[in-house]
């Protein structure tokens, strides 16, 4: 009896979370998750083995990118971030702490506490002995304090002298030293199998790693399965954002570790689901996995492949309502496709944008401190921009700052990526300011523009740095002053725009970078819906992986699903004459060198395939029958050229050889770092290196008026201008000679 | 040396410095100074006594003579600076070495322009015989063909141009586009062929256009509503100066060279010419040569009718006339100025012609021979004008003691642009020294009596009624100038005024009657005149950064340089190549700056109140006694001086002591200033009064002739000047004349010999002054006969002079400082304290020694 009282009221609680979470948007990453410590308990007995991780304290320090930790009298609080997964429970924690003080400080007087989500956790009074010297001491923090996003506070109290201190001495210091790190042990949870937690336990969206979710089908999934896969890839991508997610793939194979998708139809599964009943309907359930006591997979469930279609697109939809351990999807219809150029992460142009809409998390535009850290926005534009003579980047900002004390002044330094736009003095008056900034204008692609001077990218940080000055008057010892100090704060306000005007979309093409960084040119529809993914029909498991994580990395770009996505084992060249296709398959032809006749047989190559209408095999031999440039760690390619269906659209291949060559490429594709460098109409990717070419037809797209057109080309060669001026001058010249020669004829 | 030398020695040098005019205290003090020196040094002895010796080189601020007062500091200061400082001996050497240089590079230049303008001239010369067989095919094409083509290339012209002035470039992208443009423009200016002149106005359009293009479309400060309001200001100067140059490209792109129209060989066929003397204030000794060269005019006596209009109604006058055998008019109601005497005059004559003259015009006799022959040919002309020249120098030729080293600030107009009208049949009449049609006048109503330039809008009311009108420019009278500053000014207020009031009442571009290149021709003479404004404006627009840091141009430096240079450089260039020969280069500006600020007021009110302002008679011949600097009249000049060297103070004061100075928006702007300041500095030069002694002006000139002594030796001498009383004369070898000796004056002219008294003035070497002694008036037209009715007299053939842009850069840099210095030099009052306090205050700095002794 009590144990169904305990079910039912565990029932309630799960409905009750399931709609508190829906309501605020499933579709949204950041909806914090229930927090793992207060619910611990009721799956205390389900804990799995322990392990340990290990933190450098240096990498978990706001912002990223620290060198050094160093405390000051002015500099007095120090913060370290750090999340838990969902399906992962603290039992232990502790600081490995490394430290020097000043030898100047008091012994004892001289404190450093180290605070976890604002509860004190231990103080470490500065011992005589430790002065100057690299200090080794544990903190043990507590574990029921950790929730799923955590801050750990040092606060530094600093005494060098007993009277008329100064706060910003020298001598007043604290090194944390860079070995120091933080040690969790932790332990997996079995959870629930609950929808409405979606997407955890499978995307990482509270630390800053990258989510592995391994995609499982049964055998090489045909064309509606495997857009099926696309899509739901897409929406994992767009959830996890910036911190990307890998899909490996496998058939019919249970993965070593982790919470993984499977694809299943009534005649097709997996072994390890042979005993899943019979669906009537598209259906996904979240399920435990086998052999393997706190993995959950999500089951993706339909009577046959198009079944499994409709599923992803209604997950895409974000309409359907998430409760329980499984969905079973009736009577969805589909939404029409998005217009170009709508992708929510994308700055609209031409309108005020005000800057609520590019805030990612609340309090992004608030910064504080005794040196207040500067406010960062990103603004993302869509990639083939460009800006024409008259285009300019419009700021109306709004601020409001703590007044800088009397005779201190303030500045304001707005910086676009990194590039200082103006400053300002804030006035001691007001706590208040607006101004308005103006980004000079340039001429060119902002994919393209050099980046050593002040330019639009397509993906903008905007940064808004308040700096005080503050001095201070040191006592002496007969006439001692002490000085409290404020921490400043700023506020940026939301309702500050930006307007983007006299930009137009036009790039060069084939252009690999716009792909690379912003998936261009099938991100120009958010969902997909003018692209055309070209695939073996017995695509290997690494082909699937390569096409999954590039739907992933296109759903971080647009911020939506790829509800649209075509994917095709086939070119019908009526169909594809309206797509810009993706194609991923083998090398077709069998790389002799890295020159540009290869880079060029390569692109022609793949032009050639496209016509031949299949990915069956290899329709290109090497022609010249040498030996292949073909190390060991193998060899992968991306391509881009002109549709050969249609004079607008752009295909992109993305092409390995063998085994080895898709795993590489996966790996390249799979950092950012690595492949930002891609540009140009070949990249051909190897283990160590990455060559670009510039090879075969260019071309322009885009909706930039015919003279903004003439202009810029012209604009490349003055002396096309000269010539213009010598036409011209020859042209009048010689009427005027002609006409003035009869004129005084006749006068005279 | 003994006590008694010593001492004579010092008494001889004590009395010595007294004789030469030494203050007792300066004695007192160097004598002093020099026993101290005796004691330390023995001046007697080698090296000291050879040191002394060379005193007077190493110190030439000291006279050793009679030493000042503080001449011991002076000789302190020098030796410390002659001590530390270094004259370098190689510097002459390397100075010939960087000659030589330069002189290789712009040998090596010349030949390369030689080349190109030689290989041009052949290229565009054969196109000329090429355009023979074009027009013999040309009329052989169909028409419509013609009309397709024309419009297919004119289309094609426009896409272009539009093309090539609304490109945007980056910066290096216009650098090199205009450097291009630049070099091309310099090559062409090589070619001495008209097609040239049409190309290098097209280039100059296209750049100053791509100019004005990105100034309107990119440089207009939106900072604040002053800024908005400055840089408005400025960019509409430059439109106005841009569309002053194309309409003056239009006006003069191919001027016509009219050639006097022989008259018909059978004398009964000419016609009856009035000529119409004006005069109002001006002394009788003004007019009388004008007379007398009308009398002496190559004309049918039975048909050449001469009248004096005295609108000051002078017995003297009249009796004058009645003696000289011309009619006399005046008139009871004196309204409209001379337009009404002429008006007056023509009701009570009826020649077929009526010739105008200004008192102090003086014709030579072919004047009627030489411009009545197109009247007579073509019954459609109603005016003939000749240029207008003036046998004295005008202010800014006297001021600048130019002596003819550069074309008169009339030039331009008279015998440059009168061409260009000409062309398009828009001559413009000039009041003075032309013949027009009695019947044509009659029609319009005689001399327009509407605005205060009777001239100007009498031509254009003859040109709305289709009349013709026809330009020669040969020079055949020749006047006098305005004396002083203050008179040019006055003069030109009223032509502003009254073009502008023109503008208003019978604006070109309204009414009947002209064609469009007529419309533009008069319209271009008109919107001249309103160049007050802007120029004020370009005097003052680098001020507002030095003042209050606000952008008037909102752009990079680099890209000022980068558009700005090549557009002043090929306007420049383009006008250089244009007016050459009738403007000095860089003058335009100062003449404009004289008048800038005097205009401004007079031709706004009259743009709003055209009815406002009354006739003013400009003063003629009088005399200057004694140099002056006109204060009175140069005060807008010294407001801007004084803004603009404030605004350099503070410029400098940016560049020196700001704490991060922007270094090239300092230099556009402190460049600005400069020139600015130079241009005002030689707007000064022309407000000092040289002196005028001559009662009558004198007439260069070079006359054969030859005196004859109270001997009755003949010698031949040449003529140099000649006023209306006196004559200067220079001898070939010998000159046995002495003051007040009586000579007789001979000239043989046409074949007649003329003699007249004379006395000798003054001698000077070779050179010999007379002072004529008429009689009989008779003398004096015979006088006059010989030299200034003289046929030909006023057309002297141009001599060549250096007019290139640089040295017009260096002409002007030093008529600035001439008027700088003049400045300082005639500080009213008070101010005299300080000019003589700093020269004092200079005479405390060293000096490099003057010869090359010092080396020791």
């Amino acid at each position: 009896m009590g144990e169904k009282v305990k079910i039912q009221q565990f029932m309630l609680s799960l409905v009750a979370s399931s709609v508190l979470a829906l309501s605020a948007n499933v579709a949204l990453a950041q909806v914090p998750t229930k927090d793992v410590s207060t619910v611990a308990p009721v799956w205390r007995t389900d804990l799995m083995g322990s392990f340990t991780v290990v933190t450098p304290l240096i990498k978990m320090v706001p912002g990223g990118q620290a060198d050094s930790i160093r405390m000051s009298g002015m500099r007095n609080e120090q913060y370290f971030d750090f999340g838990v997964r969902t399906d992962e429970l603290v039992s232990a924690a502790k600081i490995e702490l490394n430290f020097t003080p000043s030898p100047s400080l008091i012994p004892t007087r001289s404190q450093l506490n180290v605070f976890l989500n604002g509860q004190l956790q231990q103080t470490i009074a500065i011992a005589p002995e430790s002065l100057g010297k690299l200090t080794r001491m544990e903190v043990a923090l507590d574990p029921k304090e950790i929730k799923a996003q955590n801050q750990i506070r040092f606060q530094f109290i600093g005494h060098y002298q007993q009277l008329c201190e100064s706060p910003a001495s020298e001598t007043l210091w604290l090194d944390v030293d860079s070995s120091s790190q933080l040690n969790l042990l932790k332990q997996k949870v079995r959870l629930t199998s609950d929808l409405s937690k979606l997407p955890a336990p499978f995307i990482e969206t509270v630390s800053n790693a990258t989510s592995v979710v391994p995609f499982v089908f049964a055998k090489a999934p045909d064309n509606s399965e495997k857009t099926a896969a696309g899509i739901l890839a897409s929406l994992g991508g767009r959830t996890s954002g910036w911190r990307g997610v890998d899909y490996p793939v496998y058939y019919n194979q249970v993965p070593a570790e982790g919470h993984f998708v499977v694809f299943v139809t009534n005649d097709s599964r997996p072994d390890f689901l042979k005993d899943l009943p019979k669906v009537e309907a598209p259906q996904l359930i979240m399920m435990d996995a086998p052999q393997s006591r706190y993995a959950k997979m999500l089951v993706v469930a339909g009577r046959n492949t198009q079944d499994l279609l409709v599923l992803a697109k209604a997950m895409a939809s974000g309409e359907q309502v998430l409760i329980g351990d499984r969905l079973t999807v009736k009577d969805f219809k589909e939404a029409g496709a998005r217009a170009a150029y709508d992708a929510p992460n994308w700055i609209k142009l031409d309108e005020a944008v005000s800057f609520k809409d590019l805030m990612q998390y609340p309090g992004q535009l608030t910064s504080r401190g005794f040196a207040p850290a500067p406010v960062h926005l990103t603004a993302r534009l869509a990639p083939d921009l460009f800006m024409v003579g008259n285009g300019s980047v419009d700021m109306s900002l709004k601020y409001r700052y703590t007044k800088p004390e009397v005779g201190d002044t303030a500045q304001l330094r707005v910086r676009i990526n990194d590039y200082l736009l103006d400053s300002f003095n804030l006035s001691e008056k007001e706590s208040r300011g607006d101004h308005d900034v103006k980004l000079l204008n340039f001429y060119g692609a902002l994919a393209t523009s050099k980046t050593d001077s002040l330019t639009l990218a397509s993906e903008n940080d905007l940064s808004f740095e308040v700096g005080y000055t503050r001095t201070f008057s040191e006592g002496s010892a007969d006439n001692c002053k002490s000085v409290v100090m404020l921490p400043q704060q700023v506020e940026i306000d939301p309702s500050s725009t930006m307007t983007l005007k006299g930009l137009y979309h036009y790039a060069k093409l084939p252009n690999l970078s716009l792909y690379t960084q912003s998936g261009f040119p099938f991100t120009k529809y958010a969902d997909l819906s003018q692209t055309l993914v070209l695939m073996d029909a017995n695509a290997t498991s690494e082909k699937m992986t390569t096409f999954l994580n590039a739907m992933g990395r296109v759903g971080a770009t647009t911020g939506v699903g790829a509800s649209k996505l075509m994917v095709t084992d086939k070119v019908d060249a009526k169909e594809a004459s309206e797509k810009d296709i993706l194609v991923i398959g083998e090398l077709p032809v069998a790389l002799v060198d890295f020159k540009n006749e290869d880079a060029e047989d390569l692109q022609q190559a793949v032009g050639k395939l496209l016509q031949t209408g299949t990915m069956d095999d290899k329709a290109l031999e090497t022609q010249r029958g040498e030996t292949l440039v073909n190390p060991e760690g193998g060899i992968g390619a991306i391509v881009s050229l002109r549709s050969p269906f249609d004079s607008d659209r752009t295909v992109v291949a993305i092409l390995s050889e063998g085994e080895a060559g898709s795993y590489l490429l996966n790996e390249k594709l799979k950092a950012p770092s690595s492949i930002n460098n891609a540009k140009g109409s070949v990249s051909i990717v190897q283990a160590q290196r990455l060559v670009n070419f510039e090879v075969g037809e260019t071309y322009y797209l885009g909706d930039m008026p015919w003279y903004y057109r003439l202009w810029h080309t012209v604009g490349q060669y003055p002396l096309i201008l000269v010539l213009c001026t010598l036409v011209v001058a020859a042209l009048v010249g010689a009427g005027i000679f002609y006409f003035m020669r009869l004129w005084v004829r006749r006068r005279g | 040396m003994t006590i008694s030398e010593a001492k004579h020695y010092f008494f001889q040098k004590l009395s010595l410095w007294r004789e030469h005019g030494a203050s007792y205290l300066s004695i007192a003090i160097n004598g002093l100074l020099l026993f101290l020196a005796w004691v330390l040094f023995p001046l007697e002895r080698e090296p000291w006594r050879s040191f002394c010796a060379r005193l007077p080189h190493l110190y030439p601020q000291i006279n050793f003579e009679a030493p000042c007062a503080l001449d011991g500091l002076r000789f302190l200061i020098q030796s410390v600076f002659l001590s530390v400082a270094k004259f370098p001996k190689t510097s002459k050497a390397f100075v010939k070495r960087f000659q030589r240089a330069h002189l290789r590079v712009a040998l090596f230049f010349r030949r390369i322009s030689y080349f190109i303008g030689h290989y041009g001239a052949i290229l565009l010369e054969g196109n000329q015989r090429g355009l023979e067989s074009i027009d013999k095919h040309g009329s052989a094409i169909p028409r419509v063909v013609k009309l397709a083509l024309l419009w297919i290339l004119g289309a094609l012209v426009v896409f272009l141009a539009v093309l090539c002035i609304t490109q945007p470039f980056n910066i290096q992208g216009q650098v090199l586009f205009l450097s291009v443009m630049l070099v091309l423009a310099l090559m062409l200016t090589q070619i001495k062929a008209r097609l040239t002149l049409m190309l290098l106005f097209v280039i100059s359009m296209v750049v100053s256009g791509r100019y004005l293009w990105w100034r309107c479309t990119s440089t207009v400060n939106t900072d604040s509503v002053v800024g908005i309001v400055l840089s408005l200001l400025l960019l509409l100067a430059e439109i106005y100066a841009f569309t002053v140059m194309l309409l003056g490209y239009f006006q003069v792109c191919w001027v016509l060279d009219r050639k006097p129209y022989p008259m018909p060989k059978d004398k009964t066929l000419w016609p009856h010419v009035d000529i119409f003397i004006p005069t109002y204030n001006e002394p009788l000794e003004v007019i009388k040569p004008t007379v007398f060269a009308t009398l002496n005019m190559q004309w049918p006596a039975d048909k050449l009718h001469i009248y004096i209009l005295d609108d000051g109604s002078r017995d003297s006058f009249k009796a004058f006339a009645d003696e000289v055998g011309v009619g006399y008019i005046k008139r009871d109601e004196h309204n409209h100025a001379k337009a009404g005497n002429i008006n007056h005059a023509m009701t009570i004559t009826s020649g077929d012609f009526i010739t105008i003259f200004d008192c102090d015009h003086v014709p030579s006799s072919d004047f009627l021979v030489k411009t009545m022959g197109w009247l007579v040919k073509d019954d459609n002309i109603a005016l003939v004008q000749t240029p207008h020249h003036f046998y004295s120098p005008d202010p800014f030729e006297k001021n600048w003691h130019l002596d003819r080293a550069m074309p008169i600030e009339n030039a331009l107009f008279h015998d440059f642009i009168q061409k260009g009208n000409d062309t398009w049949n828009a001559t413009m009449f000039c009041g003075s020294s032309a013949v027009m049609r009695r019947r044509a006048l009659e029609q319009i109503g005689g001399i327009a009596v509407e605005t205060v330039t009777e001239d100007a809008h009498t031509s254009l009311k003859l040109n709305r009624l289709g009349w013709s009108s026809a330009f020669i420019d040969v020079p055949l009278a020749s006047g006098l100038s305005t004396e002083t500053l203050a008179a040019h000014i006055g003069q030109r207020i009223r032509w502003a005024r009254g073009m502008i009031q023109i503008f208003r009442l019978d604006n070109p571009f309204l009414g009947k009657g002209l064609t469009l290149a007529q419309r533009l021709c008069f319209f271009n003479a008109m919107f001249h005149f309103l160049h007050g404004l802007p120029r004020l404006i370009f005097l003052v627009a680098p001020l507002p950064y030095m003042f209050a840091n606000i952008y008037v141009i909102y752009a990079t430096a680099a890209a000022i340089f980068a558009y700005v240079v090549p557009h002043m450089v090929h306007s420049a260039l383009t006008n250089f190549i244009l007016q050459r020969g009738y403007r000095y280069p860089f003058m335009g500006g100062v003449y404009e700056t004289v008048l800038s600020w005097y205009i401004l007021l007079p031709t706004t009110v009259a743009l709003f109140m055209p009815h406002k302002g009354k006739f003013n008679v400009t003063a003629k011949g009088g005399t200057i006694g004694e140099k002056y600097l006109d204060w009175s009249v140069s005060k807008p000049c010294l407001v801007l001086m004084a803004l603009n060297f404030i605004g350099l103070g503070i410029g400098l004061y940016k560049a020196f002591f700001d704490p991060n100075p922007e270094y090239l928006t300092l230099v556009i702007n402190m460049g600005w200033i400069l020139y600015n300041l130079m241009i005002l500095g030689a707007t000064m030069a022309v407000a000092v009064e040289e002196v005028q002694t001559h009662q009558f002006p004198r007439v260069q000139c070079k006359i054969e002739a030859s005196v004859r002594n109270s001997a009755g030796e003949t010698i031949n001498v040449t003529l140099t000047e000649y006023s209306q009383d006196e004559v200067r004369f220079k001898c070939a070898d010998v000159c046995a004349f002495a003051k007040d000796d009586t000579l007789d004056l001979v000239f043989i002219y046409k074949g007649q010999t003329y003699s007249f008294n004379s006395t000798v003035k003054d001698v000077e070497g070779v050179f010999v002054e007379l002072a004529m002694q008429f009689e009989t008036f008779d003398q004096e037209r015979d006088f006059n006969r010989c030299t200034f009715s003289r046929e030909g007299m006023w057309a002297s053939p141009k001599e060549k002079i250096d007019d290139r842009m640089s040295t017009g850069f260096f002409k002007l840099i030093e008529i600035a400082l001439y008027g700088y210095r003049s400045m300082i030099e005639f500080l009213p009052g008070r101010w005299q304290y300080c000019r003589r306090g700093l020269l004092w205050l200079k005479s405390f700095t060293p000096k490099i020694p003057t010869t090359e002794v010092y080396e020791k």
